[in-house]
């Protein structure tokens, strides 16, 4: 009788132990993306959520999920948290690393872990074409707000299809920077207003020294899945009158910005691709470490810039807007991406989270500046936002100028049409082979063509 | 007290020590259940529907064996089946190297333990980190190019995981010097349970070191090779992480394997349904050829 009641008891905490193990409360700092993925689905009604009664003085706590570790520390929350002060604001912080993008999905979709949704550089159009954001057309409406005025050109990044789901956050804005002092040294003139890739191709070649371990490049460009497309896309969309993908080998734009690429990868002006890709690296280590003369960069190498601990420098930088692919071309091109502040369609406290991403665009943009971002509400002085962004680099106010200009002509690479995800994969795939030398530019044109276009077809046909 | 202790003995197990051994098996089962047997089944529903996981359980539309139907003209599983055939080989490689390190480690090297825990450790290691730091190794301009370049003076050395035609046996290469240490022990184990005397009894015939390799060893070695040979292929079937860390896939599709696969049809297309049925395709794949092992075994394992 006594063994077995105290075997009974055993297995009794046995089970309480695991199950105890599986309830748990997410953690709030530095979770992992597994972590969060298991917490969410076990431990969901444990959490903060509880605290969020009919009770109006109630103090709710929304969760602005993030890859930025800077945000923890960001003054505007605070500061919001003051003027509302029945809002509690919790940040949670993931990895930065290649798939941060997927674990805040997971994040999202759990449902009650996530109340504000920040997307990087066009990645919220795919999470917008799938459902996963709120629809804010009606908050929109209550609050009178104008998206046009808020945004400029910029708020089509925080739409899909005509709807809004999201404010537009921080923008990148694509720049060519340079090294003005090897330019000196090799006494070549820095780049004209009006160059063409030729005319950079040109320049890449001059500034190539040296051999070995000190060889230092001519220039060096990232290997982002859309970088194939910084002068190609400038002229050319990447889908034709048909809806159907433009791949084809009468399109000069494309083949000239394929071939540049290749060009100055097997004449040694640059890293080559497949180097680059087993290294990780991007613009900012490249060229702030002095291995290459000019980089086509984006607006965040001017954060790292600021960044003197980890991205030291001591030459004078030059900044000028990328070489257009044609005499054609219009001026002043730059690759722009932005990203967005939404909601996820599960979230648990919407209206307080749109009443923070409000407040965030609007109060955040200093901030935002001095962390090297561009932000994209409009109604700031922008000469103090220009003063803002050159703090602490040695650029000129002229030179900061050049990010904000309104003659700026902005285009991006990245597919936002139909089947945007799996076009970008088969773009990413087939270019990858023809930069490492694998195939050969027709066969990647063709193929990218046959199998965009089967893409877009079963997605049309889905829609139906 | 004596009746008492002989009624005990009459049923093997009394009631009440039943009762117990349930309830001890209770946890674990109720574990299994759980997290193992009830995501396989949904697994498995999963694989004959559509459904963009994205718009929760509503999402879910039945659709029959449409899935199935697509996986078999789709190049990317193609791709990914043929890869994973040829990741096999490293099965048989661990093997065959694991029987000659074996044999030199069992008789012939001073510090046998040091150099065996020498070996043992990448086993232990994380595959991911593993895969981080040969991913420096074999890089275009790394350390074994450059080895291959000034050392040796080949001038164009393969360019390695950066290479459609090498990719896959760069990968082969990884996972064999990682599991070489725990497939040597395993054989180191069982040589050691081989009677000396059959050696002794061999070399007064006059047989060679490598008759007695071949005749005696490696018959008597056969059920830790089936052992090897089992795990060996099931885990092949289930890699992914080398691929992941190592080249997502690339270049172009060309590491693709099954359950990367599955990974980029669920998580990057949000296409869960085509992604379950690629994991039911896997399931089906190392159930046949396991049992297809175990039938076959009576031909070639001396027990």
């Amino acid at each position: 009788m006594k063994r077995r009641m105290i075997a009974a008891m055993m297995a009794a905490a046995l089970l309480a132990g695991c199950l105890a193990g599986c309830g748990n409360k997410p953690d709030t700092q530095k979770s992992s993306e597994a972590d969060q993925g298991q917490n969410s689905s076990a431990g969901g009604d444990s959490s903060e959520g509880a605290s969020a009664e009919k009770d109006s003085d109630e103090v709710v706590t929304i969760k602005y999920v993030t890859w930025e570790s800077k945000e923890e520390k960001n003054p505007i929350i605070d500061q919001f948290e003051k003027e509302h002060p029945n809002i509690k604001v919790e940040v949670t912080v993931v990895p930065d690393s290649n798939n941060t993008a997927e674990s805040l999905d997971i994040i999202a979709m759990g449902g009650g872990e996530m109340d504000v949704w920040p997307f990087q550089s066009g990645g919220q159009f795919s999470r917008m074409q799938q459902g996963l954001l709120l629809d804010v057309s009606e908050y929109l409406e209550k609050d009178g707000i104008n998206m046009d005025e808020w945004f400029g050109s910029y708020s089509e990044w925080g739409q899909y299809n005509g709807t809004y789901y999201g404010m537009p956050s921080t923008a990148s804005v694509g720049m060519m920077f340079y090294n003005k002092d090897m330019f000196d040294a090799a006494n070549v003139p820095y780049p004209e207003a009006d160059w063409t890739i030729e005319d950079y191709k040109a320049i890449a070649e001059k500034l190539t020294t040296g051999e070995g371990g000190s060889k230092v490049y001519g220039t060096f460009q990232n290997t982002f899945p859309e970088e194939w497309g910084i002068y190609g896309a400038q002229t050319s969309s990447l889908y034709d009158e048909d809806g159907m993908s433009n791949f084809r080998m009468d399109n000069e734009d494309f083949i000239n910005s394929l071939k540049l690429r290749k060009d100055m990868d097997d004449a040694g002006y640059e890293i080559s691709y497949a180097q680059n890709v087993a290294n990780f690296s991007y613009s900012s280590v490249e060229f702030l470490s002095g291995r290459c003369a000019m980089t086509p960069g984006y607006s965040w190498v001017i954060r790292d810039m600021k960044d003197k601990e980890n991205f030291p420098f001591d030459f004078n930088v030059g900044v000028c807007y990328f070489p257009r692919v044609s005499e054609e071309a219009p001026m002043n091109p730059s690759q722009v991406s932005v990203g967005m502040l939404g909601i996820p369609a599960s979230a648990e406290h919407p209206e307080e989270a749109w009443e923070f991403i409000k407040y965030y665009t609007q109060y955040g943009s200093a901030q935002t500046i001095s962390d090297g971002n561009i932000p994209t509400y409009q109604n700031e002085d922008t000469s103090v936002l220009v003063k803002e962004l050159i703090a602490d680099t040695s650029l000129t106010e002229e030179q900061g100028a050049l990010f904000f200009a309104d003659d700026i002509y902005t285009f991006t690479a990245v597919p936002t049409g139909v089947a945007a995800g799996e076009y970008a994969t088969i773009i990413n795939e087939e270019t990858g082979l023809y930069f490492s030398g694998e195939q050969s530019l027709e066969d990647t044109i063709d193929k990218i063509k046959t199998k965009a276009d089967a893409a877009i077809q079963a997605a049309m046909e889905e829609a139906e | 007290m004596n009746h008492q202790v002989r009624m005990r003995k009459k049923n093997k197990f009394g009631r009440s020590e039943s009762r117990t051994a349930y309830l001890m098996l209770l946890p674990s089962f109720l574990g299994v259940v759980i997290f193992l047997i009830l995501p396989l089944l949904f697994v498995l529903y999963l694989s004959f529907t559509q459904w963009n996981f994205a718009k929760g359980f509503q999402g879910i539309e039945f659709n029959g064996i449409e899935n199935y139907v697509r996986m078999l003209t789709d190049d990317r599983v193609k791709t990914s089946l043929a890869n994973n055939l040829i990741y096999l080989l490293n099965v048989p490689i661990t093997i065959v190297l694991a029987i000659f390190l074996g044999a030199a480690l069992n008789k012939y090297v001073f510090f046998k333990k040091g150099v065996r825990v020498l070996y043992y450790l990448p086993f232990i290691s994380s595959m991911v980190a593993v895969s981080m730091v040969f991913r420096n190794l074999f890089s275009e301009y790394g350390p074994v190019n450059e080895f291959l370049m000034n050392v040796l003076h080949i001038s164009d050395p393969p360019k390695w995981f950066l290479s459609s035609a090498w990719v896959m046996p760069t990968i082969i290469l990884i996972q064999v010097w990682h599991d070489l240490g725990n497939s040597t022990m395993i054989l180191i184990a069982g040589m050691q349970g081989i009677s000396k005397d059959l050696y002794e009894a061999a070399e007064v015939d006059g047989a060679s070191g490598w008759q007695r390799l071949t005749k005696i060893t490696i018959p008597l070695l056969t059920p830790y090779i089936f052992f090897l040979a089992i795990i060996g292929i099931m885990n092949s079937f289930k890699v992914y992480d080398v691929i992941k860390v190592l080249t997502n896939g690339g270049p172009g599709q060309s590491s693709n394997v099954l359950v990367y696969a599955v990974y980029h049809y669920g998580f990057k297309m949000y296409d869960m349904g085509y992604a379950s049925a690629i994991s039911v395709l896997v399931f089906a794949i190392i159930l046949i050829v396991t049992a297809v092992q175990f039938a076959g075994q009576k031909k070639w394992v001396n027990y």
